[in-house]
């Protein structure tokens, strides 16, 4: 589904992300984890068409080449993005946040289906439907970032540490609704610092050190691993 | 107040604003026929509702949009010299009649604000690219250029300026411009390019990940914004009936800013406001001589500190409220000066209800 090839990314002389390649399969959970500052959230925003990329990427989504295309032309082609740290609207009710998620939508009636599926996934948001964003607590708001993006009716879904900052009880919460999602056709790409809980649910992992993917395969085999498990896991 | 208010309840929505502002029209419309305001208030009134087209313009980009732009005199000067132009220059053998001055007055208007939006394209598309503060100096750059622009284009009269354009802004001109304005902002902010305004400025990198085209969006509300105050330059100058470029300067644009966030930034029903308030007290200190800065000034730090989001908050009064009736957070969030006070008394009246029947119990 996503094919990402030779990706580069380039702040100034340094380069963030150092030609990696990987893909995602339908239906797959795919996690990217490794340390801070390896990367991980430069290639997910360089495939959403946040960030520039080399001349010599290419980013293919279900057969399109989308490196060259803006972020929001990317959306509408249905791949969406949960960015890190939330960045909810803090000044619109939680129901306008979910709308503005629908943004490139113009179908009501799918809307409308979108928006009871997310009040379906994630309850809390329903019986805080008409309060603002800035008041939810940080799961909520994590839930809500989810739910937006959503909303956007993609194929796709790219998470960017949706466990950042919240509780661990709630971090279950967030990852059990990630494999539903699953469960629903959802493709799903996967960052995470949190590398134990992303391996639990994920079915392929990449390991990235320093801009480089220096690890790939099944995500059980990478769990016992013993390098990873020295360097991420903590054993 | 509450009682006359009920009056215009319909299935839980307020009709009030709607019966009050044709009300509003008819007494200043008698008031000015009658003579029963010297010409020196009627201007002092015109320049209010002319100041709050141009702030409620204002609050397009830099309340709704979270833009900041510095040089909304810049847009008004075009507006001003190019409906002046034309009214003078162009039109001037068509306008014989008085239904046909006012039809080519609106004319003008419609062109000079035209011509605005057109410099906002010019300017807006290669700074809205950037993120942050740069638009801020770009616009205060570019209003400073338009000044200068003025001195050497022989048409606009140089550093003489224009004089003896027509006083075609009158009473009702300027008030429907109020309020023609006032409903298309409504209705922009209130449709799916509003929404993605306010997304761009909550937000603008989560906007980008719903699929919001924010470049676009950012310019066309800088457009739009360029435009309403391109009309109200165009108004100013047919009040005032004449101009030169230093009519336009730095000290204008920054009144605008202040009448926006005075009156409260993010509502264009505050804008309007803050406008209205901020044109008559200048004016209306007028008697105290020159302590009349030192107390103009004084009460604009004392809102700044005990009202931070302005006299009148970022609620939108009457009709211009949109969408969801607002919840408890957002009063909460909003208040102003004014609600604030309605909520002390509400409390006080309550308070105050209650102590008799507590005295009762004691006995």
């Amino acid at each position: 589904m996503l094919e990402v090839s030779h990706l580069t990314v380039q702040y100034g002389a340094i380069r963030g992300v150092d030609d990696i390649s990987f893909s995602v399969k339908e239906g797959e959970i795919v996690t990217l984890i490794g340390a801070n500052g390896a990367g991980k959230t430069s290639t997910l925003r360089a495939i959403s068409g946040l960030n520039k990329t080399s001349p010599e990427t290419s980013i293919k989504f279900m057969g399109q080449e989308i490196s060259n295309q803006r972020a929001h032309n990317i959306v509408k082609m249905g791949l969406c993005h949960v960015p890190e740290g939330r960045r909810i609207f803090y000044d619109m009710t939680v129901s306008e946040n979910l709308y503005m998620g629908a943004y490139t939508s113009s179908n009501s009636a799918q809307v409308k289906k979108n928006l009871e599926r997310a009040y379906t996934l994630f309850p809390r948001l329903k019986e805080r439907e008409h309060q603002l964003g800035g008041t939810l607590s940080g799961g909520e708001q994590q839930m809500l970032a989810i739910a937006r993006a959503l909303m956007t009716g993609g194929k796709m879904v790219l998470f960017d540490e949706p466990s950042m900052g919240l509780a661990p009880i709630i971090v279950r919460d967030i990852f059990s609704i990630i494999k539903e999602l699953r469960e629903e056709g959802v493709t799903i790409l996967l960052v995470e610092q949190n590398a134990n809980m992303a391996l639990t649910i994920a079915d392929r992992a990449y390991v990235m050190e320093t801009g480089k993917i220096t690890m790939s395969g099944d995500a059980r085999d990478i769990k016992n691993d013993g390098n990873v498990k020295k360097a991420y896991l903590g054993a | 107040m509450q009682q006359i208010k009920k009056l215009f309840y319909r299935n839980g929505k307020s009709y009030f604003s709607y019966v009050m502002i044709p009300v509003l029209f008819l007494v200043l419309m008698a008031a000015f026929q009658l003579d029963l305001i010297n010409t020196y208030w009627q201007t002092i009134i015109l320049l209010s509702g002319i100041n709050g087209i141009v702030a409620m313009s204002l609050n397009l980009i830099n309340g709704i949009t979270g833009q900041s732009c510095l040089g909304q005199a810049g847009f008004m000067s075009i507006g001003a010299y190019v409906s002046a132009m034309c009214t003078k220059l162009v039109f001037d053998g068509f306008m014989t009649s008085g239904f046909s001055s006012y039809l080519f007055f609106i004319i003008s208007l419609l062109i000079g604000g035209a011509a605005a939006s057109l410099i906002g394209l010019l300017i807006g598309i290669p700074s809205l690219r950037l993120r942050g503060d740069y638009l801020a100096i770009i616009t205060l750059g570019f209003s400073e250029i338009i000044r200068v622009a003025w001195r050497v284009i022989p048409p606009a009269g140089r550093a003489m300026g224009l004089n003896t354009i027509p006083k075609l802004s009158t009473l009702p001109m300027v008030f429907i411009s109020v309020v023609i304005v006032m409903l298309v902002l409504r209705n922009f902010t209130n449709s799916r390019f509003g929404r993605s305004c306010i997304a761009v400025r909550e937000n603008e990198l989560a906007g980008e990940t719903m699929g919001i085209n924010t470049t676009r969006i950012k310019v066309l509300a800088f457009v739009l914004s360029a435009f309403i105050a391109g009309v109200g330059g165009g108004l100013y100058a047919h009040m005032m009936t004449f101009i030169n470029p230093d009519t336009f300067n730095q000290i204008k644009s920054t009144d605008m800013v202040l009448y926006l966030y005075a009156g409260g930034v993010g509502s264009f029903s505050s804008a309007l406001l803050g406008a209205t308030v901020f044109s008559f007290l200048p004016e209306v200190l007028r008697s105290l001589g020159e302590w009349r800065l030192v107390i103009y000034s004084l009460s604009l730090v004392l809102i700044m500190i005990n009202r931070p989001k302005g006299i009148f908050g970022k609620h939108e009064f009457g009709f211009m409220r949109y969408g969801e009736p607002e919840n408890i957070h957002m009063k909460a969030e909003n208040s102003g000066i004014l609600s604030s006070l309605f909520q002390k008394l509400a409390y006080r009246r309550r308070k105050a209800e209650r102590a008799p029947a507590a005295g009762k119990g004691d006995q």
